[in-house]
């Protein structure tokens, strides 16, 4: 009786046991869409790409779903060049190398916090802070997956725009509060020029007439409970910044919009719209239930704009799209705090 | 409202049933100096028996739940559905939950001196303060009572050394106790990663654990005691999936009591003195965040006849933080009265508890506890205070939040079919109003409000059976809790009427001990339901089935006692995370080896 008591419990303990199911293969070509970087749920939650095609979200995990695997912890931005996704990861210090099916083909480990990419030609370079105080890096890396250039940056590299063979990186705030605009020339890796602006300058855009735009977030004052605004500024070929006007602070993600000829752009709570020489920003009307504004970009070609919206940071995020023609907007469901947004046409 | 049917049925039915009248338990001595000796949950407080291998011991109570960053990192209590802020960890009566965090680190515990803990379900909030709303674990040691020295050491596969002295001793009305326990954890485990096994890079913990006590009888009247604790523990904290992200924390504490009691005729005097010092350091890429906190508690509480009781207790905090812009008190004065009566197969106990917290009023404590037969009725009227960081953290503490506030109705039933069969109901129903939650506002920053409103309901059983007809000791132990806790903010869009994060609607143990000659073993088995970890319910972790056996040995040589104990942990090598993207270690072993030594 004693033995078939424990026989009965320890096969209990057996029966537990499970084995995952192998993935079935999928092959479908990730040709073109809307792909949102969603970071996951802090601290502890894997990031995910959600992917948008056809008006629909076609999944809200693609690379889980391709992969059998999660991306890891804070999904920071998805870039595409030359035949391959790039995916920087924040928190795991890594890039993730995926095929034109979203499947796998190289991670880079231990390359600090990375954060945006930029297409120069054939390759990619990839911005990373460094931790603490410590000096942010640009990885440049080949056609043939390989990291052949690493060129360290005072500060802590945001989003970056290429031009020719040089390279613009705003320095933001990272882990302290930076106020530099930093121009390098990339076959050579030299520091050409460092422009001072206001605090946080964290995205680029270019217009029909090849002006460079910066986007200055500005700061938050803890100590004394202050918001200190950003503002967008025009820089000149010798490297010179000439502010346009104040922007909010918080404001990022800046794109020109050929179709208007305005430059666009978010805070956490508003969509603006920017006229160069204009001496006022024009506020969007957002979709009613949104609740804030994490991501944003513009589908230039198609005139529609998308941005994301993270909710409490710890359900599934939403990403709206307008378009700026018609005003219609839709509304697409991602996955845990959506964030960056990258468009293929 | 179907379900608040069911249970003011299930309260007016419960006395009907035929039971036969307890004892309370008598291993209470220090649990509260605020409340009776005779205090009524105690009956139906759980032992927390923390001095096995295993701090997942736990887990085999009913509605607790421990959410652990792997199996290196924090590692935070929570019962019923409560936030682990609500669960108090009391060292002498007194919560030692962080002063910023209102959380503790259960990690860190040295389980093999605190042999006595007992888990409190309900809230305390009345006897304790504040962070007893859902709940407490009191830490107790329960001495040999004779002079005797343990030894013991234990070793797991996942390179963690435990070594454990404790020395007890007596001499005419003086007894001491003394414990020294010196972990060096290297945490280098097996886990799955996308269906692949990875074994984890070292993430080293090493400390020590110092404790304490001395207690004297002075005359026929006077007893003093004098218990300190002092911690000291470095440790890498390891990132998602065991990466290495350059997180190291370091704990620094020193607890200390003094307690007088006097008792004569009627009356009795009991006089506590308390006083925590701790540092808690944590740095990682970007954060280098530095903390003192210390704590005094100085309290008295009057007792006569056992039926009225009167305590004051005035408490001062302190936190002394790199990332607040000043240092940061706050001074308290707890009072409670306390009436008890005397029924022919029970009591009802009623507590009234004004407490005054920098000299503004908190909502009145109250507390009332109907005890018939093997019945139980509680209602409690608690209160949470925010912590020092909902407060005062630089970017977005709210200086204006109010308390939290909780109603706590539940209904307890011991059932016992016979000497060897033991059963246990309770049905319980909570309601937290002005829960604090951060959420995000604007400027990119992240604010804590009063706002949201809880209710936690639920049920547990426990089954404990002791078959007289084995030839050998056995003990088999059965529980199941259902937890429902949801979210009925009105403004909380698509998590409104959703579970609570990281609480299972189902939880299901099984534990068997037996004892053969000089052989013993032990086994577990838990279910651990489906737990969300987005407040719409978005994602979940999938259930999980987490086991171990125990199979030790014990030999007496003369004076010596020896035990060598193998347990195995996860045999089934399951995948399960108790939060997302830590991932529990798979199937690891341990040995321990442990001798006592009692003098004649």
């Amino acid at each position: 009786m004693k033995f078939s008591i424990y026989f009965a419990f320890l096969s209990l303990l057996f029966l537990t046991a499970c084995e995952k199911e192998e993935p079935n293969p999928v092959s479908d070509i990730v040709d073109q869409g809307v792909f949102v970087a969603n970071q996951g749920k802090f601290p502890d939650g894997a990031g995910a790409v959600t992917w948008i095609k056809d008006n629909a979200t076609r999944e809200t995990d693609l690379y889980s779903k391709r992969n059998v695997a999660n991306l890891g912890n804070t999904v920071q931005s998805i870039f595409y060049n030359a035949g391959h996704y790039f995916v920087a990861i924040n928190n795991a210090a890594s890039i993730e190398v995926l095929d034109k099916t979203f499947k796998r083909v190289k991670t880079f480990n231990q390359l600090g916090f990375t954060r945006y990419f930029a297409a120069w030609g054939n390759k990619v370079v990839a911005s990373s802070w460094g931790a603490g105080t410590g000096k942010g890096k640009l990885y440049v890396i080949n056609e043939a997956l390989e990291i052949e250039q690493t060129i360290e940056v005072n500060g802590a590299p945001e989003k970056m725009l290429v031009s020719g063979s040089e390279i613009w990186v705003s320095l933001s705030n990272g882990f302290g509060v930076d106020s530099l605009v930093a121009r390098y020339d990339l076959p050579t890796a030299t520091l050409k020029k460092l422009t001072t602006v206001d605090k946080g300058p964290n995205s680029f855009a270019v217009d029909n007439l090849g002006r460079i735009m910066v986007l200055c977030e500005g700061y938050f004052d803890w100590l004394n409970n202050i918001s200190i605004p950003g503002g967008l500024y025009v820089l000149a070929p010798d490297g010179s910044a000439i502010k346009l006007i104040s922007v909010p602070q918080g404001s990022g993600n800046l794109c020109f919009n050929p179709a208007s000829q305005t430059f666009i752009f978010n805070s956490f709570s508003d969509i603006y719209q920017y006229r160069f020489g204009e001496h006022a920003l024009i506020t969007l009307a957002l979709p009613a239930e949104t609740s804030s504004i994490y991501g944003l970009a513009l589908d230039a070609p198609n005139n529609i704009l998308y941005f994301s919206d993270p909710k409490d940071y710890a359900s599934q995020g939403t990403v709206f799209s307008i378009n700026l023609e018609s005003q219609k907007s839709e509304k697409y469901p991602a996955a845990i705090a959506p964030g960056q947004i990258f468009i293929r046409n | 409202m179907t379900s608040l049917r069911c249970f003011i049925l299930y309260v007016f039915l419960l006395p009907l049933v035929p039971t036969k009248a307890q004892e309370l338990s008598a291993n209470l001595d220090s649990i509260e100096i605020i409340a009776p000796k005779y205090l009524p949950s105690s009956r139906f407080a759980t032992p927390a028996d923390s001095s096995g291998l295993h701090l997942f011991t736990l887990l085999q109570l009913p509605g607790l739940s421990i959410n652990s960053i792997g199996s290196s990192g924090l590692s935070t209590l929570s019962n019923r559905g409560m936030a682990s802020r609500h669960t108090a960890i009391l060292y002498e009566g007194v919560p030692i939950n962080g002063l910023t965090t209102g959380v503790f680190d259960v990690s860190l515990l040295p389980t093999h001196y605190f042999n006595r803990s007992l888990l409190y379900k309900e809230g305390l909030s009345s006897f304790t303060g504040n962070q007893a709303m859902g709940g407490a674990l009191s830490l107790n040691h329960q001495p040999s009572g004779r002079n005797g020295l343990v030894s013991s050491a234990q070793y797991t596969s996942t390179q963690n050394l435990t070594l454990h002295q404790l020395w007890n001793g007596a001499f005419n009305k003086v007894r001491w106790t003394l414990g020294w326990e010196r972990t060096h954890h290297l945490n280098q485990q097996q886990f799955y990663k996308d269906l692949t096994i990875m074994t984890s890079p070292s993430f080293l913990r090493r400390g020590h654990n110092i404790n304490g006590e001395v207690d004297m009888e002075l005359g026929k009247n006077h007893k003093i005691s004098a218990k300190v604790w002092w911690q000291n523990f470095d440790r890498e904290i390891p990132g998602p999936f065991y990466l290495r992200v350059d997180q190291f924390q370091q704990d620094k504490n020193l607890r200390s009591a003094f307690t007088h009691s006097w008792h004569k005729a009627s009356w009795q005097l009991n006089s506590r003195f308390v006083y925590f010092n701790e540092t808690l350091n944590y740095q990682s890429p970007g954060v280098d965040s530095r903390a003192k906190t210390s704590l005094l508690n100085i309290k008295t509480t009057a007792i006569f006849k056992k039926i009225w009781q009167l305590a004051i207790a005035l408490q001062s905090e302190n936190v002394t933080a790199n990332f607040y812009t000043q240092s940061r008190n706050r001074s308290s004065m707890l009072l409670s009265m306390t009436r008890n009566w005397k029924l022919q197969h029970g009591w009802i106990h009623l507590s009234v508890s004004p407490h005054l917290v920098n000299n503004k009023w908190m909502p009145l404590h109250a507390d009332l506890r109907v005890d018939y037969r093997s019945f139980q009725f509680i209602a409690i009227r608690n209160y949470n205070l925010p912590g020092f960081n909902d407060l005062y953290w630089p970017s977005g503490g709210n200086p204006k939040l109010k308390t939290e506030k909780s109603f706590q109705l539940s209904a307890h039933q011991l059932w016992h079919a016979s000497a060897a069969l033991q059963l246990k109901t309770t049905l319980y129903s909570y309601h937290i109003n002005d829960f604090i939650q951060w959420v995000p506002t604007g400027n990119n920053t992240w604010t804590p409000l009063n706002r949201k409103k809880i209710w936690s309901r639920g049920a547990e059983i426990n089954l404990g059976y002791r078959p007289d007809w084995l030839p050998f000791l056995s003990t088999f132990n059965a529980h199941y809790s259902f937890t429902k806790a949801t979210n009925l903010d009105e403004a909380s869009g698509t998590s409104r009427g959703k579970q609570l994060i990281y609480v299972p609607l189902h939880k299901a143990g099984l534990n068997i001990k037996s004892n053969f000659s000089f052989l013993h073993l032990d086994a577990d088995l838990i279910y651990l339901g489906k737990r969300f970890d987005t407040t719409d319910n978005f994602l979940s972790l999938p259930p999980a089935w987490i086991t171990g056996a125990t199979l030790g040995v014990n030999v007496n040589i003369k004076q010596v006692h020896m035990t060598l104990d193998y347990r195995i942990e996860n045999p089934i090598r399951a995948q399960y995370e108790l939060v997302r993207s830590f991932p529990m270690p798979l199937r690891y072993h341990t040995i321990f080896l442990q001798f006592k030594y009692h003098p004649k």
